[in-house]
């Protein structure tokens, strides 16, 4: 497994497990500013968990093994990047779509922001999945 | 995933030449070892760049190392 794999596998995990913490303690009852509050709370606390396990995970890898860290991305590294990064957006362009066309029916500024966040979320999966799988069982 | 219409012969020149390893003939390419396990097992397709530096790892012609298997 590469270095970049496991980064993959790593962030998957990691994305999916914040996201889904957020998800199950989001006040979804919630309405207005104090759903905004909230909202950018979560967030935080999200972001600060995500780049400290991050953090962490990518430093124990290298020093494990240092020579795949630093090994240089070739074609195949960048032809699996593009293949994932093409597939993301085809899912980012669709939901944010669907969540500017659903915001203006249901007029709750905190209900749009996190179907935008999910949507990002949800690009983000398929995107690290989408390489994952790509790395495991060729294009 | 679907199989490529090529096979190829880069394990056996491997072994031919010296029982040279996948890391050794990924640096050799300017690959990581798992682009050159990924090739050998039909998982990947390189470029014609890369398959013309690993014929000539192995001094060999291109078809002598992949050989077209499709229709």
């Amino acid at each position: 497994m590469t270095f970049r794999e496991k980064i993959d596998c790593a962030t998957l995990g990691v994305i999916a497990l914040a996201f889904g913490w957020y998800a199950i303690v989001f006040p979804w009852g919630m309405r207005g500013t104090s759903a905004l509050a909230a909202q950018g709370g979560l967030l935080l606390v999200v972001v600060i968990a995500m780049t400290l396990a991050l953090t962490i995970a990518a430093i124990a890898m290298a020093v494990h093994r240092p020579r795949d860290a630093n090994a240089p991305v070739d074609e195949r590294d960048r032809d699996i990047t593009r293949k994932a990064a093409t597939r993301a957006y085809y899912v980012l362009i669709v939901g944010a779509t669907c969540c500017f066309a659903v915001g203006y029916g249901v007029g709750d500024l905190a209900a749009v922001l996190n179907a935008l966040l999910g949507t990002v979320v949800l690009a983000e999966l398929v995107r690290l999945a989408s390489q994952v799988a790509a790395y495991r069982l060729g294009e | 995933m679907a199989r490529l219409p090529f096979s190829n012969d880069i394990r056996t020149l491997r072994f031919l030449a010296g029982e040279m390893t996948q890391g050794d003939l990924g640096d050799r390419v300017g690959v990581t070892r798992q682009t050159i396990a990924a090739i050998e097992q039909g998982k990947y397709s390189p470029s014609l760049e890369v398959a013309f530096r690993i014929a000539r790892v192995f001094d060999k012609p291109l078809e002598a190392v992949f050989q077209w298997s499709g229709d």
